[in-house]
């Protein structure tokens, strides 16, 4: 359980290089920005405040923000708004959260709700954060995977089966006591 | 690590003429109406790499392939055919691939080109080819090769991605070798089953020479006879010799006796018979003078018949007087004078001597037929003895047959009685007896002969004891042979689950290792409100699927809209492209990514090119619609040592395909929030 959901984030958007500032006018709420990116993130306590108020202090915020959105030009276009609670949705909600992010207009918004653990608000926060996990495969020796799983195997019958030789003389090695 | 510095191209596929592209090293979006060679951009890098342009596959269409397209086949032909692709390298070199048409020969560079683009020792089979396939994705890819696609390609793809496929290379040689072990089991299954047959037979030979064989009291008897039959006490090795030449001297003499009792038999029934043909030899000899004497007597008759009538020709003078008297009775009295002989007659002398001369016709026809007759009657007579002579002839060969046989019969009888050295006169119940006596004698020879010969038995058993001692020998060393074959054939089993089960293993472990990655990006990509996670299973043991699943084992394949479903299969083919480990080409080209997909879910795949460039990823992304090119120029971020890029295409006011505007993306305004002061 996250005990500051806006705490949470800041950390999380800040490791993610963003640069992060709280403001406390209007609803407390974190302001990011990175080279691309604007946007806010505002915690609410339940989802039906969220779903009931999240106009209203959206408003406010572009409007306090307004000066600053004109300076930013087409970086403007590329607003996110992060609402976020802890509380878990009902269906009902879940698809009224829904339709907040589905709605393109003003700016790009994350609404969600149940964000619980660290894992939850990551997950919220994923269109924003850059892609943390990229997998190195190292080089797979698929023969010593063999080795070790055939180790009963007589070991000149199975370097021979491993070292390309004649099937032949493997079969024949494979007699051997 | 590489990525694209420009493509250059010139009278290839739709284009003309030459036209060169460069490419920023961060993002570059292009943008252009239906049919002006966005996608032709995405053939060149293809083409380039592989010589080929996998999107369509062995297709055939009306006797031509897509060979026939691959260069400019306008009304107007191209200055030139070629194609160039420059790759950069991190120290900013650049390694130019350029293809022209006609060149069969791969382009040298390609070598150099495979240490650079790719890691060896990780690398599948064909890995230009496969590097292509996760690094160009392609409008038609994205449903043929993603979602739709089925569970055991998807496998296929993913571990093609992977690099793991020497993996299968081990497991199809571990397949090859169970199969050789296999073989040489049922090889050395029917050697064996053939030698356990020859040593039954040997056994059962054994068995046959014992049964044979006979006790030592029983083979002194049998001398003991012998010796009494041949009346000699020669030695058991002489007696043998001398018991088989008496056994086939008496077999011979009894078959004379045989016959001898036949003819004897035959002749004392019949010597009676002889007699009685003998005497009616003479007769028959003097019926048959008589006969013969009868027919020359006829044939005397008959022929001073003949003779008197060839003399008198009675016939003759029958016909001439005949003749004369019609000639006369015609002509009648001329003037008193006969019209014959001119005699003086009156009417009646003339008559007279007319009738006087008929009465002599008519003598002579009496005579007439009186010699025919009686030649008629002569010549019967003849046949009939002649027949007669014939049957007697008959009758008196066939007697005297009778009597040659019973004397030929006589004269063996005889020749038998002397080889057989029998009296002259002996009677046949004597020499039954003394035939019978023979035969007793022959068989008592034979069957002591049966008993003694049993001593040769010794050498026939000690050779077929020989035998099945060779038989059990190889049975023996078969049995070896069939349990090393067994050994070895449990061994490759061994060998062939540790390889199956190594690449199975391996490639689940690299699967949990991309897992998260897959994950990462389909909840990215969100195609489906609900369902914000996926699971990707991998099942099957010999042959594997990739499956995939949403909520409670739901199977999105068959519950997403078209529109979903391209995106789930985008989010897999950005996965695939992110985890092709072994790949040092740092560029992932899209083409057209974001048909049937709505604005929301273009805006994520949108962020998720954003995130791929912050990882340090070319992108190079070709749409068809002029504002999602700006969502994205505006969303991909600009970094000072990464630019970004906006390439519109289009027809030329010439008509020719070509680039209408290229625009440097600038860097966007930073600290603009951050810094605000309320």
């Amino acid at each position: 359980m996250i005990a500051n959901l806006l705490e949470e984030s800041k950390r999380l958007l800040k490791e993610a290089n963003f640069d992060v500032v709280t403001s406390e006018t209007n609803q407390q709420h974190l302001i990011f920005e990175s080279t691309t990116l604007i946007g806010f993130v505002i915690a609410f306590n339940t989802v039906s405040d969220l779903l009931v108020g999240w106009q209203e202090v959206a408003d406010g915020i572009f409007e306090q923000y307004a000066p600053a959105f004109r300076k930013a030009g087409q970086k403007a276009w590329n607003g996110y708004l992060v609402l976020v609670t802890s509380e878990y949705a009902s269906n009902e909600h879940f698809h009224a959260l829904q339709n907040i992010e589905e709605d393109l207009t003003q700016i790009r918004k994350i609404a969600r709700s149940n964000i619980q653990s660290a894992d939850d608000l990551k997950a919220a926060l994923l269109p924003i954060l850059p892609i943390s996990y990229i997998p190195s495969l190292q080089p797979l020796d698929i023969k010593q995977e063999i080795r070790k799983r055939a180790q009963e195997i007589p070991t000149n019958a199975l370097e021979e089966f491993l070292s390309d030789a004649e099937l032949d003389k493997v079969a024949t090695l494979l007699e051997a006591d | 690590m590489m990525n694209i510095a420009y493509i250059s191209l010139c009278g290839f596929r739709g284009y003309k003429n030459e036209i060169r592209i460069e490419l920023a090293s961060g993002f570059n979006i292009i943008s252009g109406r239906n049919g002006v060679g966005k996608s032709t951009l995405c053939d060149a890098v293809e083409y380039a790499l592989t010589g080929n342009l996998n999107k369509y596959g062995d297709k055939k269409s009306a006797g031509e392939s897509v060979d026939q397209y691959i260069w400019w086949r306008g009304k107007e032909p191209a200055e030139e055919n070629y194609i160039e692709v420059a790759f950069r390298d991190s120290s900013d070199n650049l390694h130019v691939i350029r293809r022209s048409k006609g060149e069969k020969e791969e382009p040298a560079i390609l070598n150099k080109l495979a240490g650079l683009m790719y890691d060896d020792s990780n690398a599948p089979s064909h890995p230009f080819i496969q590097l292509c396939k996760s690094s160009i994705i392609r409008d038609e890819f994205i449903s043929a090769l993603s979602l739709d696609l089925d569970e055991t390609k998807r496998f296929q793809l993913l571990r093609e991605a992977l690099g793991s496929t020497d993996s299968e290379l081990e497991t199809t040689r571990a397949s090859e070798l169970k199969k050789i072990c296999a073989n040489r089991i049922n090889d050395v299954q029917r050697r064996h089953e053939a030698a356990r047959t020859a040593l039954k037979e040997a056994v059962f030979k054994i068995e046959q020479i014992r049964s044979r064989m006979v006790d030592d009291s029983s083979i002194n008897k049998a001398v003991k006879s012998l010796q009494d039959v041949l009346s000699s006490n020669i030695p058991v090795d002489e007696l043998l010799v001398k018991a088989r030449e008496y056994v086939g001297q008496r077999k011979l003499y009894i078959e004379n006796f045989d016959l001898f009792i036949r003819e004897l038999e035959c002749l004392l029934e019949n010597r009676s018979k002889l007699s009685d043909l003998k005497a009616k030899e003479a007769p028959f000899k003097q019926e048959l003078e008589d006969v013969e004497n009868q027919i020359e007597e006829t044939n005397n008759a008959l022929s001073s018949l003949v003779e008197q009538m060839r003399i008198a020709q009675p016939e003759e003078s029958v016909r001439i007087l005949s003749n004369i008297i019609a000639d006369g009775e015609k002509l009648g009295l001329q003037d008193g004078h006969c019209p014959l002989c001119n005699a003086n007659h009156d009417y009646n002398s003339f008559i007279r001597g007319v009738s006087a001369v008929r009465s002599r016709l008519n003598d002579l026809s009496s005579q007439v037929q009186s010699f025919s007759a009686l030649r008629v009657e002569q010549e019967q007579k003849l046949l009939i003895f002649r027949e007669r002579k014939t049957l007697k002839n008959r009758e008196f060969q066939e007697l005297q047959h009778q009597i040659m046989v019973l004397v030929k019969s006589m004269e063996r009888l005889s020749s038998l009685r002397i080889r057989l050295e029998l009296d002259e006169n002996i009677p046949a119940e004597e020499a039954k007896k003394i035939l019978l006596v023979e035969r007793e004698r022959l068989e008592q020879a034979e069957g002591s002969l049966r008993i003694l010969d049993t001593l040769s038995m010794n050498s026939l058993l000690e050779s077929a004891t020989f035998e099945r001692n060779e038989a059990d020998k190889k049975v023996t060393e078969l049995e070896t042979a069939l349990s090393k074959a067994r050994k070895a054939d449990m061994r490759a089993k061994v060998i062939y689950d540790a390889s199956r089960r190594a690449a199975n293993e391996a490639l689940d472990d690299r699967l949990d290792l991309i897992g998260p990655l897959l994950s990462d990006f389909y909840r990215r990509l969100r195609p489906h409100a609900s369902w914000r996670d996926i699971e990707y299973k991998i099942r099957g043991d010999v042959k594997r699927f990739l499956s995939l699943e949403v909520g409670d084992g739901l199977n999105p394949q068959f519950i997403f809209s078209s529109g979903q479903r391209r995106a789930t299969g985008l989010a897999f083919l950005l996965s695939i492209y992110l985890s092709t480990s072994w790949s040092r080409l740092k560029t992932i080209i899209l083409d057209d990514p974001v048909q049937h997909i709505d604005d929301f879910r273009a805006l994520h795949l949108a962020e998720l090119l954003a995130a791929l460039h912050m990882s340090g990823h070319q992108i190079i992304c070709a749409v068809e619609d002029e504002a999602l090119a700006n969502l994205l120029c505006r969303r991909l971020p600009v970094q000072p040592q990464t630019k970004g890029v906006h390439i519109e295409l289009g027809e030329a006011p010439n008509g020719c395909l070509g680039v209408l505007r290229r625009k440097e993306i600038k860097s966007l305004p930073s600290s603009v929030l951050t810094n605000f002061d309320c």
